[in-house]
């Protein structure tokens, strides 16, 4: 229980205050990569990597975003192990927050891959469908560091989760 | 019935009967469903159809392409609606192409925005478009696809990406 209030802390002392369309809120385990809100180009807008957050791999962990414009659609988390290439789906969440009042804000618990790696990136695409024939989407990174490490804060468990995970990636062949 | 027409029919039988067999008759093509596709599977397909031959006259008309037009500004309310561009485009002359248009009322953003998202051209106070040519598909995917601010640029940019591929 320490630890979930602790966590909840740090994630409003890390929080940004800047505002965007959609994309992931900075905590002790989500590294923002730049400021720029509303990024229109995969798969990272072209930003510089930040220092990233170190974690063990195969924590379970939990991710903030928020929401300030609603689209339909969802959102989709990757994660890749080295130089924003080679982006492995980890989980979807359809956008189930039509009609309750903005910013909308999410969380969901991701387990990472049990690897280690070095300049790994975790990408959060909300892929917008007000047009089902043409979705359109805004990027949002973190950098991280899967390595073992004693001094690495625990992963969180998550208290709720009010969006509806879907199966990642049916079907693609 | 000539025997002339005989043959014909005859010739037409076995290209029906052979269709059948060999094709697995009447199927639909493979079509995946874009707006449940995850983003990174309809860039697979996308690209996967990389070295297909577009043929040159699927670029050539406007009435193949279509755009999104998406307006995030204070005051423009949240309706939807459809209308009719029409743009000079190098090439092509004038072309006519619908566009969807979403608004998005962002005065209640100003409050707790930074004032370089209010600007114009901030993420608060712009337009977004997104044009594809609905013709040169693949699995039900445009492979053609631009994203830009106006829609005479995003069209132009799409056209342009049309015209490389059909000469490759």
């Amino acid at each position: 229980m320490k630890s979930v209030i602790m966590m909840s802390l740090l994630a409003l002392i890390f929080a940004d205050t800047a505002h965007a369309h959609s994309r992931l809120k900075a905590s002790e385990m989500i590294k923002i990569r730049g400021n720029d809100p509303g990024i229109k180009i995969g798969p990272c807008g072209g930003l510089a990597r930040v220092t990233p957050a170190v974690i063990n791999p195969g924590s379970t962990i939990t991710v903030y975003w928020e929401e300030t414009i609603y689209h339909p659609g969802r959102f989709e988390f990757y994660f890749s192990e080295a130089g924003d290439q080679n982006f492995v789906l980890l989980k979807t969440i359809q956008n189930n927050s039509q009609g309750t009042p903005l910013p909308h804000q999410f969380n969901t618990t991701l387990t990472l891959p049990t690897k280690t790696c070095d300049n790994c990136t975790l990408q959060m695409i909300q892929v917008m469908t007000e047009n089902p024939n043409n979705p359109t989407n805004y990027y949002s990174c973190a950098d991280m560091q899967l390595k073992s490490a004693t001094n690495n804060p625990d992963p969180t468990p998550t208290p709720t989760d009010p969006t509806t995970p879907t199966p990642a990636d049916p079907d693609c062949h | 019935m000539t025997p002339k027409r005989i043959v014909y029919f005859l010739c037409f039988l076995v290209v029906i009967i052979a269709f059948n067999n060999c094709s697995g008759g009447f199927t639909a093509i493979d079509v995946v469903d874009i707006a449940s596709t995850s983003s990174q599977c309809r860039e697979k397909i996308v690209q996967k159809a990389a070295s297909l031959a577009v043929a040159p006259e699927l670029c050539e008309n406007p009435i193949n392409y279509q755009c999104d037009l998406r307006h995030f500004r204070p005051g423009v309310g949240s309706e939807t609606s459809q209308a009719v561009y029409c743009v000079n485009v190098a090439g092509m002359g004038e072309a006519c192409i619908p566009v969807n248009i979403f608004n998005y009322d962002t005065s209640a953003q100003q409050k707790d925005a930074e004032a370089a998202q209010m600007v114009e051209g901030g993420s608060y106070n712009r337009d977004e478009v997104s044009c594809v040519n609905t013709q040169v598909t693949t699995r039900g995917i445009s492979m053609i696809q631009a994203e830009g601010n106006t829609v005479s640029s995003t069209l132009e940019t799409a056209i342009d990406s049309c015209r490389q591929r059909s000469r490759q």
